[in-house]
């Protein structure tokens, strides 16, 4: 536990008290944002989303884009694909133009 | 349009104040143009863009908002009778100091200010919040230093305007008549008077 404590500060690495303590606080934290990581990135990457199809693509809106993914049961693009409105905005239009083919 | 940019009054002091201080010109300068604006949806649409919520690279631990010149502040608008009816308090800490002013008496004082609290009401309260208040200039009239940079007018999405509410509406349409009435008594009068005058004219 001293190991997993050696990168804390100050007395909360040399003081056996203070390390059962803070490595304590620190598993508990560790398990409540690995629940929280869930959400905050989905989070960002909803309002990511949202900007980019406000920018480029004809749809309005992430809630009228998500509306024709699913309506066009495009199940495939999770929230992470807001890495492709990021990375290749280009993508981004080909997606809209199929759905709109589609529609 | 370009005015001679020599021709900015104001304190050019306060207009460049912290500009230093903001690193990464890879900013856009967005110009808005607050004349006949409705003061809160202009101010969340500044919020908005000051936040970066409009670049798909949004990151919420990172300031990356575009910097927002806002132009003729002296001519926002408000609805219903904000005018003379909305006040701001603040206490000052001392017990029994609340203090207040109304949106008249602000305006006179210092126009700016009105959109300044707008929009700093509506980001959000954390250590970013600083940063992005320098990144606001507020200007009252329609000039500003910042001619050499490259600026981007920004287009505020079409409003929907609530139709009127019956008793609203009867009394604009009989403002309105009323107004038509007063304008033709005075045609009608002028006509009178010119008749009158050519008489005298024919008569002498």
């Amino acid at each position: 536990m001293r190991s997993f404590a050696s990168n804390f500060r100050g007395a909360h690495l040399r003081l056996n008290r203070m390390i059962t303590q803070q490595v304590r606080r620190a598993f508990v934290s560790s398990h409540r944002d690995r629940g929280r990581q869930k959400r905050d990135f989905r989070r960002l990457w909803i309002t990511r989303i949202n900007a980019a199809t406000r920018i480029y693509k004809v749809f309005d809106s992430y809630s009228k884009l998500i509306h024709n993914l699913y309506k066009n049961e495009l199940i495939l693009n999770r929230k992470m694909l807001a890495q492709v409105a990021v990375l290749n905005p280009n993508n981004l239009y080909t997606i809209s133009n199929k759905i709109k083919t589609i529609n | 349009m370009a005015a001679a940019p020599p021709a900015f009054t104001g304190n050019l002091k306060k207009a460049l104040a912290g500009l230093r201080r903001i690193n990464l010109d890879g900013l856009r300068w967005r110009v808005f143009d607050a004349k006949g604006q409705v003061l809160g949806r202009l101010a969340s649409q500044i919020a908005v863009v000051l936040q970066g919520k409009d670049k798909p690279t949004y990151a919420p631990h990172v300031e990356n908002g575009d910097m927002c010149v806002v132009l003729n502040a002296k001519d926002i608008s408000v609805t219903g009778r904000k005018m003379t009816d909305k006040i701001y308090y603040w206490h000052t800490g001392y017990i029994g100091h609340l203090k207040e002013r109304r949106l008249k008496d602000q305006m006179e004082r210092d126009p700016t200010e009105v959109i300044r609290k707008a929009v700093l009401r509506m980001l959000p309260r954390n250590r970013l919040r600083d940063d992005r208040d320098r990144k606001l200039r507020i200007f009252s009239g329609g000039e500003h230093p910042f001619h050499d940079r490259p600026l981007e007018p920004f287009v505020m999405p079409p409003r929907q305007v609530r139709e009127m509410r019956p008793r609203a509406r009867r009394a604009l349409i009989r403002a309105q008549k009323k107004e038509q009435a007063n304008r033709a008594a005075a045609e009608s009068a002028k006509d009178e008077e010119d008749g009158k005058t050519a008489k005298a004219e024919i008569k002498a």
